[in-house]
Order: structure tokens, then C-alpha cells, then sequence
């Protein structure tokens, strides 16, 4: 146990700086975008004004009020391109052990005890990572939400808090959703370290022809799975959200054991 | 510590960073509901069964249902559990019944508390099914198609209506313009009879109302060079057929046969007032009634639901942020038998009314 939380800890001491660099990136960002849509506002309803020769009411009445959910618009992409990033991190948290300049994968792979621990350490980063990721998120939806209400006069703004409808499907206002969200993103995080140690099991053309099968054979079970439920016009729709679940429980167990696999039998110093 | 600690920050940082989210979820204010009623027992058997359905749109979405007699019930989903959500009237029935009513050819039809399915597979045979919610039981039938109905073509049949044993069935060919043909189901005795609408059509055939022998229905026409389909409203006792004219607007709004089945209640709704007319099918005289509703529209929307069930006509309107009027009106006297408000106690712009559901 303290052999894989010195790992895990060690594979966030080896990311930390990028870890840290993205996130203060992408909060920055957002709050400045939030900064930058309340400046444009107030500047288009003052040249408004001059224009139209209105007052501030008059104007304000027609030109409309700025919401968080409208200055706020641009997080959607923002959460897009973390998740783009948490997708590469889940590839090079392996492949940085081969390419790196110490091989580190081979200090690794020599220290005693079971290898599952390796794997396990990685995936545990990265379950910090992107839970870290979803509560900082909303931390900067708040901290935003007190900027623009300092920033902004309160006759230019709506009252009520919202959030962009993007954000909606993230924050829900239920745990549970968050939760599932979580292992969703799991999945995909021991579905890529899957990929990943197969091409280093079996390497070039071998290792893409495995991966190959691999996304094929999910895409089976998934698309085929859907075309045999829906030619057997049979199940109700509560029989076949249990079975989809069943299978992706399945899926996610496989995933996992075929990596332990891999690491333990193919996988060679 | 310190072997750990790039890993006690993240863990720290997420469960910090999540518990803040969490008190945010908390925090957001729940709509607090109670029935203030102005006039009327709640606790009578038209308005008891009543519930007002109520939606949360805000940040936290929660669905409410609201009992006449003060009871609420709360219900918050999450992606899981909308996964396993049912239809409406599914709920409680055996997966053999559920099975049956999602097939393609089957059609479904409820009436107070019982939800008739039916359907035909090959023309040769009809299949109904019905599941009675207060009984807990689903009865199965199976009977030989009538010799008319075996010569349409693909055919989809409708429960319509239910009185006393008989269970009033349209069977129509879906693929060809054909007549609309109605039976009536003896479900004691298990037998079809024909029932002969004197006037048909080649377009379709809505039933107003059926009380034993008495059948107000309307047929639609398609008019060439005309906008609006030719609706015409006719009164059969099953051997002839009588054309009621003078009468505007039965295929729009909501116009249904009284229970005792003498006479047709048309009901117009508009944004401030209820219409309705009373058509006499014996004197063949009309009565027109009003009330005046309470409503508001602003920018919050209108949020209205009105229907007319059983010579009762049953309406609730948005009155103010977080206020419901709802009234119960008898059709045939004019009289309110109940009127209340649900009121939010935190008067929430949030919350809109879907509509009155009957239990």
C-alpha cells in the first residue's frame, strides 16, 4: 500500500508543473473572458446611447442586460480543451516512461512486488486529476460569478445566477451525476491505458493491428449490441438501459483486467 | 508526510473544491408548496384525485407533484434513474403488459385507472389486453377478427371508449383511405358487435362521446381547393344518423358528451375567460356559459391548463411568481365545486405548471 501511494505520489510530482500550468491557464483565461464580455457590454450600451441619443434606461431597455450565463459562454470550449488535455495525459503518463530521458519504465517494471500497482498509481493521478479538474471548474464559475458582479454596475446585469447551458451537462446540481460523470471519464482513462499497453506489448505493426481489434471489438459489442436489441423488438426500455449498463460495467472490468494483464505477462524489461 | 504530499494536495484540493460545490447544491432554495383552499372540499373525490405537476426549471431541476389536499411529492433525478423511468401508464403493470404495448401495431387508451391495449398482427385476430391499476391484474383477450374488418389492409384499432361492459373499438386501414368501422366489445360475454355509423367517411372518424346506444362522432373530409378539412357532426342511435349543424368549433377545443349521454359540452378556452356551450341533443338548444379565470402573463409566461373530464372542468393558472389558482367547475350548472391556490412559499420564478394529472 505505501509502495503505490509513494508511486501515485511520484507520478504527480513528475506532472505537477504541467498540471499546475494548465489549470492556472484555464482559469485565467475564463476570468478574463468573463472581464472582456463585461467591458464589450458596457461599452456597446454607451455607444449605443451616443447614437441613438437614449438615456441609460432607455437604452439598457432595449439593448437588454448582460447575464453570467451570456459572459460566461466561452467556458464550454475552455472545459473542452481540458478535456482534450486529460485525454493526452492519460497517454503520455505511460509513454513519458519509455521516451524519457532515464527509461524510468525499466526501474519501474524492476521493483518487487505485483505490477498492478504501477497501473494503479496512474490511474489514481489521473482520477485526482480530473475530479480536481470538475471542483476547480466550479470554483472558477464562482470566483467569475464575484468578479462580474463587482464588475459590472447592477443595472447592466441580471439578478439571477446561470451557467451556459454546455455547463449545464457538467454541473447538473446533483452528486450522483457528478459521480457518474467521474467513471465515465474513467472508463475512457483504462479504455486508453488499455491501447497504450498493447502497442507497447506487441509494438509497430502488431501492437496498431491489436489496438485496431481492440476499437473494433468495442465498437462491435456496443453498435451490435444496440442492432440485436432493437431486431428482437423484445426488451422494454428499462430492460435495455440494465443490459447497456451491465455491458459497460463488463466493458470497464475488461478494460482493466486486460491492461493488468499486458503489464504483468507482455510487457517485458 | 512529505512522501506524500504532491498527492495529499490534489486529494486535498478535490475534496475541497468538491465540498464546495456540494454546500453550493444544498444552498439553492427548494420550492416550498401549500394549498390554500378558497372554496370547496379538497377532500371530495373529483378534486382528491387531482394533482398539480410542477416543474423546478432553475438551476436544480425537481419535479413536483401537488395534491389538492396540501400532500406534496418531491422527485430529483439523476441520469441512472432516468434510464429506468417508465411511461406514464406503465406504472406498477407486469413487464408481459409493458411488452405488449410497445409493440408497433398496438394502441393504448386509458380510462379511470385502466389502461386498454390493443392491436392486430394479421388481420385474422384481434388481441386486447387491459391492466386494472386498482385490482393489480391484467385481463387478456383474444378474439376472431370480424369478417368486415379482414378486408383492410393493414389496420390499427383504437380503444375509444369504455361503458359499463363494453369496450367501443375504431378499427381503420392505415395504409388506404377506407371507412373507419366501430365495434363494440362485450367483455363479459367475449363477443363483437358491428356498430353501424350511418354516415361515414372516407377521411377519418373522431367519437365525441358513446353513452349505450347514443354515438356523437364527426367526420373529416378533405375539401380539394379548400384550406381547412370539411368537418360534419353527426348523432347516431346505430341505426340512423342525424346531422347536428349550427354548432362551430367541436373538432378544435375540447367537446365531449355529458355522462349521462344527453347532452355535448364544447369548451373554449381563452387567456382570461373559460366558454362554454351545453348542446341539448333532445331540444337540439343551445346554452352558453363564461367564467372569468384568474391569470397573469408576464415575462415569466402564462403557464394555463385546462381539460374537461366528466362534466367537470378542470383549469389551473399561474396567478403570480410561485402561485397556481386551480379550479373545479361543474360544466352543467355553472357551479365552482372547488377553487384553491398553490402557493410557493419562496415564490419562485422558476417553477412552471405542465398540467393536472388524475390519479
Amino acid at each position: 500500500m505505501k509502495q503505490y501511494l509513494m508511486l501515485t505520489n511520484e507520478e504527480l510530482k513528475r506532472s505537477w508543473k504541467m498540471i499546475v500550468s494548465v489549470i492556472l491557464a484555464m482559469a485565467s483565461i475564463e476570468i478574463l473572458t468573463v472581464v472582456g464580455r463585461v467591458i464589450y457590454h458596457e461599452r456597446q450600451i454607451k455607444e449605443y446611447m451616443s447614437y441613438s441619443k437614449l438615456t441609460e434606461s432607455e437604452a439598457l431597455r432595449s439593448f437588454g442586460k448582460l447575464s453570467f450565463g451570456l459572459a460566461s459562454v466561452y467556458f464550454g470550449y475552455i472545459v473542452l480543451v481540458g478535456i482534450v488535455l486529460v485525454i493526452l495525459y492519460a497517454v503520455q503518463i505511460w509513454y513519458r516512461d519509455w521516451f524519457g530521458e532515464s527509461k524510468y519504465i525499466y526501474r519501474l517494471l524492476l521493483l518487487p512486488g505485483s505490477r498492478a500497482k504501477i497501473f494503479f498509481a496512474k490511474f489514481t493521478s489521473l482520477a485526482l486529476v480530473i475530479i480536481s479538474f470538475i471542483g476547480l471548474q466550479w470554483v472558477v464559475i464562482q470566483l467569475s460569478y464575484a468578479i462580474f458582479n463587482w464588475l459590472i454596475k447592477d443595472d447592466y446585469r441580471t439578478s439571477s445566477f446561470n451557467i451556459p447551458i454546455e455547463l449545464n451537462q457538467l454541473y447538473t446540481m446533483n452528486l450522483i451525476d457528478t459521480l457518474i460523470l467521474v467513471v465515465l471519464a474513467l472508463f475512457i482513462v483504462s479504455f486508453l491505458f488499455m491501447l497504450v499497453l498493447l502497442e507497447r506489448s506487441y509494438r509497430k505493426v502488431k501492437g496498431l493491428l491489436f489496438i485496431v481489434l481492440e476499437v473494433v471489438a468495442f465498437f462491435i459489442i456496443m453498435v451490435g449490441g444496440m442492432y440485436v436489441i432493437e431486431k428482437l423488438d423484445f426488451f422494454l426500455s428499462q430492460e435495455i438501459s440494465a443490459i447497456m449498463l451491465a455491458i459497460f460495467v463488463l466493458y470497464f472490468v475488461y478494460t482493466i483486467w486486460k491492461s493488468l494483464r499486458l503489464l504483468k505477462w507482455k510487457i517485458s524489461v | 508526510m512529505r512522501k506524500f504530499n504532491f498527492l495529499l494536495i490534489l486529494a486535498v484540493i478535490s475534496f475541497l473544491t468538491i465540498g464546495i460545490y456540494t454546500i453550493f447544491i444544498q444552498s439553492i432554495d427548494e420550492s416550498d408548496f401549500t394549498v390554500e383552499t378558497v372554496k370547496g372540499d379538497p377532500k371530495q373525490p373529483a378534486v382528491r384525485s387531482v394533482q398539480a405537476e410542477l416543474y423546478d426549471e432553475g438551476l436544480k431541476k425537481v419535479d413536483y407533484n401537488v395534491a389538492l389536499d396540501g400532500r406534496v411529492e418531491k422527485t430529483k433525478d439523476n441520469w441512472i434513474s432516468g434510464m429506468f423511468e417508465g411511461p406514464y401508464n406503465e406504472n406498477g403493470a407486469p413487464a408481459d403488459f409493458r411488452r405488449f404495448i410497445r409493440s408497433d401495431y398496438v394502441l393504448t387508451f386509458e380510462q379511470q385507472g385502466t389502461t386498454y391495449a390493443m392491436g392486430t398482427k394479421d388481420n385474422n385476430k384481434w388481441e386486447l389486453q387491459y391492466w386494472e391499476k386498482g385490482k393489480q391484474r391484467v385481463v387478456k383477450k383474444i378474439f376472431p377478427a370480424p369478417p368486415e374488418a379482414r378486408k383492410l389492409g393493414e389496420t390499427q384499432l383504437s380503444p375509444d371508449k369504455r361503458f359499463g361492459n363494453s369496450l367501443y373499438v375504431l378499427a381503420q386501414d392505415i395504409q388506404n383511405d377506407s371507412e373507419t368501422l366501430l365495434y363494440k366489445i362485450d367483455l363479459k360475454n367475449d363477443t363483437i358487435q358491428k356498430i353501424n355509423l350511418p354516415v361515414t367517411s372516407k377521411g377519418e372518424i373522431i367519437i365525441l362521446g358513446i353513452h349505450n346506444e347514443t354515438i356523437v362522432y364527426y367526420t373529416t373530409e378533405i375539401v380539394e381547393g379548400a384550406d381547412d378539412e370539411k368537418e360534419t357532426l353527426y348523432l347516431s342511435d346505430g341505426k340512423k344518423s342525424q346531422r347536428l349543424t349550427g354548432l362551430k368549433s367541436f373538432g378544435n377545443e375540447e367537446t365531449k358528451l355529458s355522462t349521462d349521454g344527453t347532452k355535448l359540452i364544447m369548451l373554449e378556452r381563452e387567456p382570461k375567460k373559460l366558454n362554454w356551450t351545453i348542446y341539448d341533443l333532445a331540444s337540439k338548444k343551445s346554452i352558453k356559459h363564461k367564467i372569468s379565470i384568474p391569470s397573469v402573463t408576464d415575462e415569466s409566461g402564462s403557464g394555463e391548463y385546462t381539460e374537461l373530464k366528466d362534466d367537470l372542468i378542470y383549469t389551473a393558472n399561474r396567478t403570480g411568481d410561485g402561485v397556481f389558482n386551480v379550479l373545479v367547475i361543474d360544466a352543467l350548472s355553472e357551479r365552482v365545486i372547488y377553487e384553491g391556490n398553490i402557493k410557493d412559499k419562496l415564490k419562485r420564478t422558476e417553477t412552471t405548471l405542465n398540467s393536472l394529472v388524475y390519479n
